[in-house]
């Protein structure tokens, strides 16, 4: 294999590294060599590439700032074509064979970006700048300023396909939940694992250890053989669960977390058996917060150079990974951590031209390095940097300003202290408390009994101390859940004195100093917003947009407090924090989706007779989760005709159409008359066995809920019917009054939809057709099976239903048969049916019928119409109390000048009608317009000979013979339609009872 | 002379039989046809009566397996005054005429036998498969061989019954929606390695 030279590779080191397996990559179409275990921005660093990115709004050149995920800078498209995904942060995507990654926010190279320019005009772009500068006029809003701003603003581009990979959901229990690998995460996994409790030790990165260096020592050993030992010690407790590439980004209540798994992000691709991501709930009892803390920035001009890194960032290079962030890396430090950089740096040979520390006396640490050798310089901090498209020298001040040195360099290491990683656990609403010792937020836990955190995330620093903390921690978490702990010792490492943190949230300039490198906010633009009345630090956050971007301001958001709070005179705790939201690290939109994407996005439930109709060439339609025929094409057939042949036909000879989706609700008990008196506007008392009646169901407040016919089986026991769409719903609706309101009533019922299937044959040849299928096993004439009369018979030994009921206003029967005979009655009546011209019709055909006959379904129940609105007033009983009634009688649902129900057609006979359209009065004579009603269902009826429809309008049948005009307003059609009775088809039923 | 009707099960039509295979399958799936399934119902201040008569659970979620008179089944609460019996044998409707006709006036029956599909679910990630779409912890310290609970699965509604301590479930799922769940089991069983049979009673 060709490698390249990685010209910034050190020769020795790098824990996380494998220097004998090379990885080819490719960077803005330029081939790069790296190491198995590099991340992207290691790998760009070891081959000498600072400059990696454009930044949002100035377009500045960027560099690398972290090695973690919380890095605002380093943001690339990552992969090609379907699979390009955009702002991936180069610092958490782990090399693999034939990577490929573009840099964003730049035209047309990252070196040469016309938009830089901006940054001439920057003065002008502060704070508000887009708020202030596009407000007129406000004609120009959408065509003009969001085309500029949406063009101007976005940082990446979406790939525009659909995305290829899989994602899947998983849940969890546990008892404990550890959430970060780190020392004090794996401590207190360790002893609440022992335990016996369940415990997931979720960790972000590939690997554990956290932030533990090179040359930390734990128990005697180094800190890597430690993170060793300890994660076998966890691998051999079976009920501790260690999750990496595992990322905890969502706290929700009860303790309910959730979490991103990077399952195939690390592969060149992701195998076919598996998803890309998986997105976890976890539901724990009890959780400890690992999650550390966040070394933060120091402001100073020019401080976004790329070069310019973060002094832990510069260590784990330099450590982990083996690869030098520079030849000479001046260091600016206000604590004793950047003192363990310099270490690093000299280990591996690097040149530290100066470590300015801002504190004024020196610490143990700062005496260790100057007897090492290092140049500290205190009371010393940074003033600005030099460079344009990486560091070239920094220039020192004193504390009161005044100009120091100019050092050559080509990196800075920056530490402004370490912020606790408060994000996730500050979710649930909790702010976090002020410390001044430590200069940083902790996290508020005295509060809640299940939460505890471990370490650095509540400002616990020491590696030894952390240790400590995190076993304790696990320990009495374990036995406040009632698990049995045995005395045991944690682990332990040297102790070290600490030196003070010297506060450091603005140095002394007039330049460009970024708080906010992702989203390009400086603090003069804290500063701006705060003169223009922006004080809250909500209104602060929106307004500058400090803090908004993908990144959640993980960086900024301390200082840009500071910095507020400096210029209000203010304390940092007075000032307050935002809130914290998930997703706390960005997540893809799929994750979520999981398996419910495309085809998948909801369950799709199918008939006993899907694959009859599929034979049968039928077109579905989705009716809620159903599958159902919409309608049968014919060769060379398109809808239009084919719904219009299949009306057509079955008013002539025989239709099949399946109904098995009407939902199906078996009820038992000496009170289930009574039960169906009190849920229907209708009585059921004296309904014989064997009878079927229509019946309607009001809402509590008074609007008609669902309709169906319901079968009288056995003196106790009945069938009831639903529309198909309001299956659940009225299930649920009577569960609710037979568990809460009615329970003395002796009154059963369970959903019996999927236990019988079932087809209506209508149409004038419809016994005939039945004749020649059951053959006797039941007597069809009119005197044994009369309209509305209902019969169980056995058929070919399976239990069989028939019901004489109708929708479309033919001679018609349904037919139940246990699901699983479904595929035999279809076959067995298409058979039967062939001697008589039999088709199968969709629901559309049914459609069409049911208006024809003026029948009512779901366009009529829309939720505001009431009974008497349907023309169907006389079924309200009176001598019985139902659900709805009272409200039923409300004024406005009574008032005379409600829209009732009526039939229409267009006077012209070729026009057509469009559902939605309303009555509207003259417009010539009234000057404006004034709506009626409206037309509720529209069909183009082969039995009346022209497009009829039903619809509601104000008089309803006083208006009958009357000619109004519908209006279109979605195609703005006028046409004059005629008011007429909604019963099309056979007014007296003669074809019904025949 | 009547004939024999044919007689198909939710998953005959879906690519159920045959096309799932793998060398060392971490996951076992068998759609068990044939079963009978009866609902029934306690009237009131019968409960005792029938709970008696036909030796069903009291305790919510444990179902019990009962072998003798009037037939072999396992009782599976659902709610109160409410269980499901699962039967091999007797789908035809004589298992549930046999219960109707056994229980009398101590409750009520709706034979269910073809309402849904009952799939068995095994291996050594059987449990880890239905992580993936169950919300319930089924980990052994709070679920054994016994439990029963309803729940929803891939926005399915199931019927799940743990058979044994391997673990090895039953679920029972709507007929319409079997067809959707299988291509879920499918799918995501596709990381364990996956054998699917049929079992006909």
């Amino acid at each position: 294999m060709r490698t390249h030279k990685q010209p910034c590779r050190l020769d020795t080191g790098g824990s996380s590294i494998q220097r004998g397996k090379p990885l080819r990559f490719s960077f803005d179409g330029k081939s790069y060599t790296g190491f198995e275990g590099d991340t992207l921005a290691s790998a760009l660093l070891a081959n000498g590439k600072h400059l990696v990115g454009r930044s949002f709004k100035y377009h500045r050149p960027r560099g690398i700032l972290t090695a973690s995920s919380e890095e605002p800078n380093a943001l690339v498209e990552l992969r090609k074509g379907a699979f390009r995904e955009p702002n991936t942060r180069a610092t958490t995507i782990e090399l693999f064979e034939g990577l490929v990654a573009k840099s964003q926010n730049r035209f047309p190279s990252l070196a040469f970006d016309v938009l830089s320019v901006n940054q001439l005009f920057s003065r002008f772009m502060g704070a508000g700048f887009y708020y202030k500068t596009f407000m007129w006029p406000s004609s120009f809003w959408e065509p003009v300023y969001e085309k500029f701003i949406r063009r101007a603003a976005g940082l990446g581009r979406a790939a525009t396909l659909p995305d290829p990979d899989r994602y899947e959901h998983a849940h969890h229990h546990c008892d404990v939940l550890v959430i970060g690998g780190g020392a004090a995460g794996l401590a207190a996994a360790l002893s609440a694992g022992r335990s016996g409790a369940r415990v997931i030790l979720a960790e972000e990165t590939p690997r554990l250890g956290g932030s533990l260096s090179r040359t930390d020592i734990i128990d005697g050993a180094p800190a890597d053989e430690w993170v060793r030992n300890t994660r076998r010690a966890l691998e051999a407790l079976p009920e501790t669960q260690i999750k990496t590439r595992f990322c905890v980004f969502g706290y929700y209540d009860n303790n309910i977390f959730a979490a991103i798994e990077r399952v195939g992000d690390h592969l060149a691709a992701t195998p076919k058996h598996l998803p890309r991501q998986r997105l976890h709930t976890i539901r724990a009892r009890k959780v400890i917060f690992a999650t550390g803390a966040l070394e933060r920035p120091v402001v100073f001009d020019n401080n976004d150079i790329p070069g310019v890194m973060l002094s832990s960032a510069v260590r784990c290079y330099v450590d982990r990974f083996a690869v030098a962030p520079g030849k000479s890396v001046a260091i600016a430090t206000n604590n004793d951590d950047a003192y363990h950089t310099a270490f690093a740096l000299l280990d591996a040979g690097i040149n530290i031209p100066v470590l300015a520390d801002a504190r004024l006396a020196p610490s143990a640490l700062s005496e260790r390095a100057r007897q090492l050798g290092i140049r500290v310089q205190h009371a010393m901090l940074p003033q600005c940097a030099h460079g344009s498209h990486r560091v070239t020298a920094l220039s020192l001040q004193r504390t009161d300003g005044a100009f120091a040195e100019r050092v050559r360099c080509d990196c800075i290491g920056v530490s402004g202290g370490y912020s606790p990683n408060v994000s996730l656990i500050s979710q649930r609403g909790e702010r976090p408390r002020w410390r001044e010792d430590i200069l940083a937020f902790v996290p508020e836990t005295n509060k809640t009994e299940d939460i505890g955190c471990a370490g650095a995330c509540h400002g616990v620093f020491d590696l030894n101390a952390c240790l400590q903390d995190g076993f304790d921690m696990g320990e009495r978490t374990a036995k406040e859940l009632g698990f049995d702990v045995d005395t045991q010792t944690a682990p332990s490492a040297p102790s070290q004195e600490a030196g003070a943190i010297h506060p450091l949230w603005r140095c002394p300039g007039n330049g460009k100093a970024f708080v906010d490198f992702q989203n390009d906010v400086t603090a003069d633009d804290i500063h701006l917003a705060n003169r223009e009345g922006y004080s809250s630090v909500e209104h602060l956050k929106r307004y500058t947009t400090l803090g908004m971007a993908t990144d959640q301001g993980r960086t900024s958001n301390v200082n840009g407090l500071a910095i507020l709070a400096l210029a209000q005179g203010k304390s940092i705790p007075e000032v307050g924090t935002t809130r914290y939201r998930p997703p706390a690290v960005p997540v893809a939109i799929g994750a979520f989706a999981g398996h419910e994407r495309g085809k998948n996005f909801q369950p799709v439930r199918r008939t006993a007779m899907h694959a009859c109709h599929e034979k049968f060439g039928a077109v579905f339609v989705e009716a809620g989760q159903w599958m159902r025929p919409r309608y049968y094409p014919e060769l060379g057939e398109n809808m239009e005709a084919a719904i219009w042949r299949e009306a057509k036909l079955v008013r002539e000879n025989v239709g099949v159409c399946d109904v098995s989706t009407l939902g199906k609700i078996e009820l038992f008990g000496e009170d289930a008359a009574e039960f169906l008196n009190r849920l229907y506007i209708n009585g059921w008392s004296k309904l014989p066995v064997g009878k079927a009646r229509y019946g309607l169901m009001l809402r509590e407040d008074g609007a008609v809920f669902d309709d169906g016919t319901t079968s009288r089986l056995g003196n106790n026991h009945f069938l009831m019917t639903t529309t198909t769409a309001n299956a659940a719903a009225v299930l649920a609706h009577m569960e609710k009054y037979a568990q809460t309101v009615w329970r003395d009533l002796d009154v059963h019922f369970c959903s019996a939809t999927e236990q019988w299937c079932g087809v209506s044959v209508a149409g004038p040849l419809a016994r005939e057709t039945l004749k020649a299928v059951f053959k006797g096993a039941v007597d069809l004439s009119n005197e044994a099976l009369p309209f509305m009369g209902v019969r169980e018979f056995v058929w070919n030994g399976t239990t069989a239903r028939i019901f004489r009921i109708s929708f479309s206003g033919e001679l018609a029967y349904e037919v139940n048969v246990p699901w699983g005979y479904g595929e035999a009655m279809w076959e067995r009546i298409m058979d039967a049916g062939r001697a008589f011209n039999i088709i199968p019709y969709g629901t559309e055909a049914l459609g069409v019928l049911r208006i024809e006959k003026g029948h009512v379904a779901g366009s009529e129940l829309d939720g505001r119409t009431t009974a008497t609105d349907m023309g169907l007033g006389s079924m309200l009983s009176s001598k019985k109390q139902f659900i709805g009634l009272p409200l039923s009688r409300r004024e406005g649902m009574t008032s005379p000048k409600r829209p009732s129900l009526v039939g229409v057609k267009p006077v012209k006979p070729k026009q057509r009608l469009r559902g939605g359209a309303h009555f509207v009065t003259d417009i010539a004579k009234k000057g404006k317009i004034e709506s009626l009603g409206w037309i509720s269902s529209v069909a183009d009826s082969p039995a009346v000979g022209c497009w009829i429809g039903l619809g509601y309008i104000q008089g309803g049948h006083t208006r009958i013979g009357e000619k109004v005009t519908a209006w279109y307003p979605m195609k703005n059609e006028m046409i004059e339609v005629e008011i007429c009775d909604p019963v099309f088809v056979d007014p007296k039923g003669e074809r019904l009872h025949g | 002379m009547a004939e024999q009707l044919k007689i198909i099960s939710p998953l005959m039509r879906s690519n159920f039989s045959g096309t799932a295979r793998s060398d060392a399958p971490g996951v076992h799936i068998t759609d068990r046809r044939g079963l009978a399934l009866v609902q029934i119902f306690a009237r009131p201040g019968k409960e005792e009566s029938l709970v008696r008569r036909l030796d069903l659970p009291m305790q919510p979620g444990r179902s019990r397996a009962h072998s003798g008179s009037p037939a072999d089944y396992l009782a599976l609460p659902l709610a109160p005054k409410q269980w499901m019996l699962v039967s091999e044998g007797g789908k035809d409707g004589s298992f549930s005429q046999t219960i109707r006709e056994y229980i009398g006036e101590f409750g009520y029956v709706s034979e269910q036998s073809h309402s849904r599909a009952v799939l068995r679910i095994g291996g050594t990630h059987a449990r880890e498969l239905l992580s993936k779409g169950c919300r319930l912890d089924l980990h052994p310290r709070v679920m054994s061989a016994g439990a029963c609970a309803s729940t929803t699965i891939a926005h399915v509604g199931v019927l799940l019954h743990q058979v044994d301590d391997a673990p090895v479930y039953d679920l029972l799922v709507y007929s319409g929606f079997a067809q959707y769940f299988w291509e879920w089991l499918e799918e995501s069983a596709a990381e364990f390695g996956l054998a699917s049979e049929v079992e006909i009673i």
